[in-house]
């Protein structure tokens, strides 16, 4: 199977920052809800979907990576193309890391529900 | 070569005289978007100016408390609903075919439709003028106290009917924008080529697709509550107030990038102009935009810091509001970068451009300083706010689009710009900014409210006020002076060769002033910089030595590219200048005018011509006597857009499709926030409704869905019968869906004024029998078509284009029946 993070798609260029966007959702979720209705499990939550979306950033930027090494000194018609792909994807997986450790960072020190 | 020229000329000249209103032509409703905006920017300035003259003393009379609330409400609303986000669009809709080498943009009545509803809409909001009901609640229009209770008079409904009809222009620009950006790059412009101002384009025109749908959704439930009692925000009947406040700011803030974004673009084509040289880090700028689409989408709540919601969601907010700025930050970096690698040249749009990046980092470092929660607490609703929000906005939207202007003048006009006048409507401009919001962050830390009619004198903020209207003024002198610097241009200015910059994108490759056909032929691009690289590129179109230069060219046509490396693939058939357009757009409006009215049958009466008029419209979407392939003039041969399986009507529906799926979970979102607030799911008294009924609806929904499939594939197998039975039973399976569904509510519950959980099984059952019409509407029209014999496996677009709609119906009633029906019974234990 080819992997999806790598393809030359508009898809595959922005994974890293739609997994920020779905691990940004389900924190917000996860606490909305469980202040709403009094129900524990809101920071286990938080910690599960960071470290799954930071696993599957990681995934990206590594093969993005041997993607770009592999092309960016071929000469080949469409390396160009590849490059472009796999660079960007790349350093988009790494913004996205920072960002999403950045929001998911407040969950350590601050109580769930205070208000 | 001049009988090519004539004869394009002919092929694409709008009608003369009245015959102009029906132009569908990019450059010319390009224009019009920008003038108009123009002329909103011009309204709400004065506006500013009343506020301003109001603020200037203590204890000021020129204002009362109502006629102030009315200016800053029609000041914000104007500002960034009829000048920033359409301007911008005007920009685009101009400049993006234009960039990308294509001919026209890829759905010429779409521009003309958004158009005319943009300039409707902002005609119904100002009439409020005229009936002495201008909307005074803010250009947030929070509730309460905008609902009925506290605003019963019309004054509201301006406002929520005027901005939702303009709205349509903003959808209707990014799914044409996207489509143009992926589709019709002329051959070779592979995505990593692609002018940055394009990427910029296309990450906004997502950010819209996305962004709108949700204030668009909380407005209609708003006029659904004022108009028919329905509850949502009405706390006694199980609805909420702060529901406005996600709705409007899961719009409200990725609006300000919708608005910075495409000015920052403007901006990073400019630059590497007036230093001759490449924008430095492309790819770094195409990370921050996509970045910054993203982020943008995670920070609304930072306007609701001091609404009471738990502090570790603050902090994730605040926490994602810092980090947009790294993005912005990199492409500031770009900017300087840029500048240092060359000798900028100080023309008129750089010193804009200066003046720019000054103000906009200030407003982006009090930016950072509102992010932090516990200062945002201090500063809330205080004019310190109205500082910020000014520097980002006038700083990163209003000065590169005088940039902009003074630097495209040559393609309107084929003059040169001012060289004296234009220096100095620069520094009144610059100096009024400055002395305006400066002192202003001051007035806010020393606690002067925002949207407050006058302050006293104990206040010690006299001086600095007098010091922000001098300012203020002083700004606005610099508008007036611009005004006529442009007049006087147009009449006396110095005649312009092509290309006066030494641009290196492909628009300054045109002819000036701008032909409507934009290019005689589609050159073939190969860099980033196509006319630094190669400097034949623009004589070899104007020869007609690209693709579509052919001597005998009979229709409006413009290439259509693939997404990734934009090598040709099918020419596209483009419409030519028609009425339809602008006769939709007024019985749309007439639905609008009925809706203010509360006169509903006038409301239905526009709302089935409006249908009827996009009938024909689409009827006449597809000339039969096109044959499948079409020459392109460099030997090759290419399929006509129509005989394609998927043609940029498809990818239009995809994109308008993605919209739709986000006004529909910004209801599911309605739904589940209401429940979290709610204390019993469902309430007391309005549970016990069946699963028999809506399981039933639910299978006569899938079977259709199959059904429909079943005629489509047999249309591209030949099979003509087999669509014809099909579609049909496709459109009485779903008939049956909305009877059994109507049965399922109907029942002997309470009635949907009762509560807001029965408001919504209603609102959302509606929204769905929406759908489920429109569908039907589609199927019956590829039936009509098929029967004219004008579909066939080598013209599949109508029942493609039908069944992509039909799935996505029925797949949102998957979400719809699991929310209705399913869901209580798992949140009611």
């Amino acid at each position: 199977m080819r992997n999806p993070f790598t393809r030359n798609h508009l898809l595959s260029l922005i994974a890293a920052p739609l997994i920020w966007a779905a691990h940004f959702l389900a924190c917000y979720l996860f606490v909305s809800i469980a202040c709403a209705l009094a129900v524990p499990g809101a920071r286990t939550g938080i910690a599960a979907a960071t470290t799954l979306a930071l696993a599957l950033i990681a995934v990206s930027a590594w093969s993005n990576y041997r993607k770009w090494s592999a092309v960016r000194r071929s000469n080949a018609p469409d390396a160009p193309t590849h490059a472009f792909f796999a660079l960007n994807a790349m350093m988009l997986a790494a913004m996205s890391a920072l960002a999403l450790s950045w929001v998911a960072f407040p969950a350590l020190m601050l109580p769930v529900c205070a208000a | 070569m001049a009988a090519l020229h004539d004869r394009l000329e002919l092929i694409w000249a709008n009608a003369p005289g009245w015959g102009a209103l029906a132009a569908v032509n990019h450059t010319t409703l390009g224009l019009r978007f920008i003038v108009t905006g123009f002329v909103f920017f011009l309204i709400g300035g004065v506006l500013a100016m009343l506020i301003r003259s109001q603020l200037a003393f203590p204890g000021n009379d020129l204002l009362d408390h109502r006629a102030y609330a009315q200016a800053f409400t029609m000041h914000g609303t104007t500002m960034m609903f009829f000048f920033a986000v359409p301007i911008m669009e005007g920009f685009a809709a101009y400049l993006i075919p234009k960039m990308i080498g294509a001919r026209d943009l890829i759905f010429p009545r779409l521009s003309a439709f958004g158009y005319w509803c943009y300039l409707f809409g902002g005609m119904l909001l100002f009439s409020s003028f005229l009936v002495g009901a201008v909307p005074d609640g803010g250009w947030f229009m929070y509730v309460p106290l905008n609902s009925k209770m506290f605003s019963p008079g019309l004054h509201v409904d301006f406002w929520l009917l005027g901005v939702t009809f303009a709205e349509i222009s903003a959808v209707a620009a990014g799914i044409e924008l996207i489509v143009s950006i992926l589709k019709t790059r002329t051959p070779g412009m592979a995505l990593h080529r692609m002018p940055l101002y394009a990427w910029y384009i296309l990450v906004t025109a997502f950010m819209i697709v996305f962004g709108f749908p949700p204030l668009i959704l909380g407005s209609i439930l708003l006029e659904l509550e004022r108009a028919f009692l329905l509850p949502f925000y009405d706390v006694a009947r199980g609805g909420d107030p702060l529901l406005w406040q996600h709705l409007f700011w899961i719009f409200g803030h990725p609006e300000v990038y919708i608005i910075f974004l495409p000015a920052a673009g403007l901006v990073t084509t400019m630059l590497p102009t007036f230093v001759q040289r490449p924008i430095a880090g492309y790819a770094w700028v195409v990370l921050a935009v996509i970045a910054t689409g993203f982020i943008s989408f995670g920070l609304w709540v930072h306007h609701m810091f001091t609404v009471g919601i738990p502090l570790l969601s603050l902090a994730f907010f605040s926490a994602a509001s810092m980090a947009v700025a790294v993005p912005t930050g990199i492409q500031v970096f770009a900017w300087i970068a840029t500048l240092w690698s060359g000798k900028p040249a100080l023309h008129t749009p750089m010193l804009y451009i200066l003046g720019f990046l000054f103000i906009f980092v200030l407003g982006g470092l009090t930016g950072v300083m509102v992010a932090m929660v516990p200062f945002d607490w201090q500063v809330h609703d205080t004019h310190f706010v109205v500082a910020h929000l000014h520097y980002v906005l006038f700083g990163g939207m209003v000065f590169p689009l005088f940039a902009a202007l003074y630097y495209w003048l040559p393609l309107f006009s084929a003059r040169a710009p001012s060289a004296h006048l234009s220096r100095s409507v620069f520094w009144m401009i610059f100096l009024g900014f400055n002395l305006t919001f400066l002192p202003m962050h001051l007035t806010g830390l020393l606690g002067m409210p925002r949207r407050v009619y006058t302050y006293a004198p104990e206040l010690g903020v006299d001086v600095l006020n007098l010091v922000s209207t001098v300012g203020g003024f002083l700004s606005a002198a610099g508008v007036g002076m611009f005004v006529v610097d442009v007049v006087l241009h147009f009449l006396h200015g110095r005649r312009a060769p092509p290309n006066m910059w030494n641009a290196s994108t492909l628009e300054w490759a045109i002819s000036t002033p701008v032909p409507p056909y934009t290019f005689v032929s589609q050159g073939r691009v190969e860099d980033r910089e196509p006319l630094w690289k190669d400097p034949l590129l623009a004589a070899r179109i104007a020869q007609g030595r690209g693709y579509l230069g052919q001597p005998a060219v009979a229709r409006r046509e413009t290439l259509v590219t693939g997404t990734v490396h934009a090598e040709p693939e099918s020419v596209a058939i483009l419409p030519g200048n028609t009425y339809v357009p602008l006769v939709a757009a007024l019985f749309t409006g007439l639905f609008f005018i009925g809706f203010l009215a509360k006169l509903y049958w006038l409301s239905a009466i526009g709302a089935a011509l409006a249908v009827g008029a996009l009938t024909v419209w689409a009827w006449r979407g597809e000339d039969a006597s096109v044959e499948d392939t079409v020459a392109t003039g460099e030997s090759l041969r290419l399929p006509c857009h129509y005989a394609t399986r998927q043609p940029p009507g498809w990818w239009g529906t995809l994109i308008a499709l993605l919209a739709d799926a986000t006004l529909f979970l910004s209801l599911l979102f309605a739904y589940f926030y209401l429940w979290t607030v709610s204390p019993a799911w469902p309430p007391e008294g309005f549970g016990g409704a069946g699963l028999l009924w809506p399981s039933l609806a639910l299978i006569a929904l899938l079977a259709s869905s199959a059904a429909l499939q079943w005629g489509e594939t047999g249309n591209r197998q030949g099979r003509r019968g087999r669509l014809q039975a099909g579609f049909l039973l496709a459109m009485g399976l779903a008939l049956a869906f909305v009877v059994l569904q109507a049965a399922a509510l109907a029942g002997g519950a309470p009635s949907a004024t009762a509560h807001a959980y029965r408001a919504l099984m209603f609102t959302i059952t509606g929204f769905q029998f929406v759908h489920v019409a429109i569908a039907i509407l589609m199927a019956g029209f590829t039936l009509l078509r098929a029967r004219r014999g004008m579909i066939s496996p080598r013209r599949p677009v109508v029942p493609r284009v039908a069944a992509l709609f039909w799935h996505y119906t029925v797949l949102q009633w998957l979400g719809g029946f699991a929310t209705l029906h399913l869901f209580p019974l798992i949140a009611g234990g």
